[in-house]
């Protein structure tokens, strides 16, 4: 069923933190594959360790956010993470 | 198989390998100390430096970047990172070049050269090792030094990263923000494919950010570049 798909970080991608935000890149056979950094924002980094931490779903990360900012629209939060696990899945940084 | 000791940025390396010619390549660096690690090359090692690898292929430029990416391998974990760039030593003091590839960093080192005559000494014209403390960061040699093999089996404490680029005219700025030159740094610096050495290598990329000045300048082809990196650069630095 849609959003209800549990997901993982991929264990051979790592999180960062430069000290001036975090990052994630490609570790032992996902560099042959994947070769940039990916700049992560606050929202996206909280999304990685959420996914590295547990087996969520797309719809338990919306609810997460939803919790966590009430006063935010529904619809805005569910297409801001839809779209940042899209990117994900693309670079193959997530396993499902 | 060909046995030897290298000793680099005060480790010693007891190496097994195919190759006369590898022994060769490193003859700055031989010794004959206690080693601290042993390094033993196989042929998968070899074959995994170049893809669609022929039964018939020598293996001979494979085995000299086998070696490094070995060697590289261990001496993360000793805080040491492998940086592509090229490192000279002015006054005992190490200052470090990079740039893009074809933008003429060995170019702009060679005027320096060139004005600074025996005031400066080549470290590493192409993967200087950084060793990183919290007290200071020390650059130093290799045998892996680029395609004109400069480099001096010395060392030095690190003054500045200056990172190059060609200008219609010469100009430079000390850069403050120090998230600009996190990317261009990472770049640079080799990084482990394994998970918990590359992350070990970002550590200590992070460090590198933190205890050093970085510079950005842009220079012409000519000497008037080498005497602006010097008087601006390299004369304040060294005061």
């Amino acid at each position: 069923m849609k959003g209800l798909l549990k997901m993982k970080l991929n264990e051979n991608f790592l999180i960062h933190d430069t000290g001036n935000g975090e990052i994630l890149i490609a570790v032992g056979e996902e560099t042959k594959r994947f070769h940039g950094i990916v700049k992560l924002n606050e929202t996206g980094a909280e999304i990685c360790h959420l996914i590295e931490n547990d087996d969520l779903s797309l719809k338990e990360i919306c609810n997460h956010f939803y919790e966590k900012c009430p006063d935010d629209d529904k619809e805005m939060i569910n297409k801001g993470v839809s779209d940042f696990i899209e990117q994900l899945k693309k670079i193959n940084a997530i396993k499902l | 198989m060909v046995n030897f000791k290298i000793k680099i940025a005060n480790k010693v390396f007891d190496i097994d390998c195919f190759y006369e010619s590898t022994k060769n390549y490193c003859k700055d660096f031989l010794t004959d100390e206690k080693s601290d690690f042993d390094v033993t090359l196989s042929e998968d090692d070899l074959k995994s430096e170049i893809q669609n690898a022929t039964n018939n292929h020598l293996y001979v430029n494979e085995e000299i970047s086998a070696l490094y990416r070995k060697i590289a391998d261990i001496l993360v974990e000793e805080n040491i990172v492998v940086f592509h760039s090229s490192s000279i030593k002015v006054n005992d003091f190490a200052f470090i070049f990079t740039a893009r590839s074809g933008v003429g960093k060995s170019t702009h080192t060679n005027y320096l050269s060139e004005l600074l005559k025996d005031q400066l000494t080549y470290i590493n014209d192409d993967k200087p090792l950084l060793e990183v403390s919290d007290e200071k960061i020390i650059v130093y040699s290799n045998p892996w030094n680029g395609k004109e093999r400069r480099s001096t089996n010395t060392s030095a404490p690190l003054k500045a990263i200056i990172f190059l680029s060609r200008g219609e005219t010469n100009s430079y700025k000390k850069i403050e923000d120090k998230s600009e030159v996190y990317f261009k740094l990472l770049s640079q610096i080799y990084l482990p494919y394994e998970k918990s050495k590359r992350q070990k290598a970002m550590q200590i990329a992070d460090q590198i950010i933190k205890n050093v000045n970085f510079y950005e300048i842009f220079v012409t082809k000519d000497i008037s570049a080498a005497e602006m990196t010097y008087e601006r650069i390299i004369k304040n630095e060294t005061k």
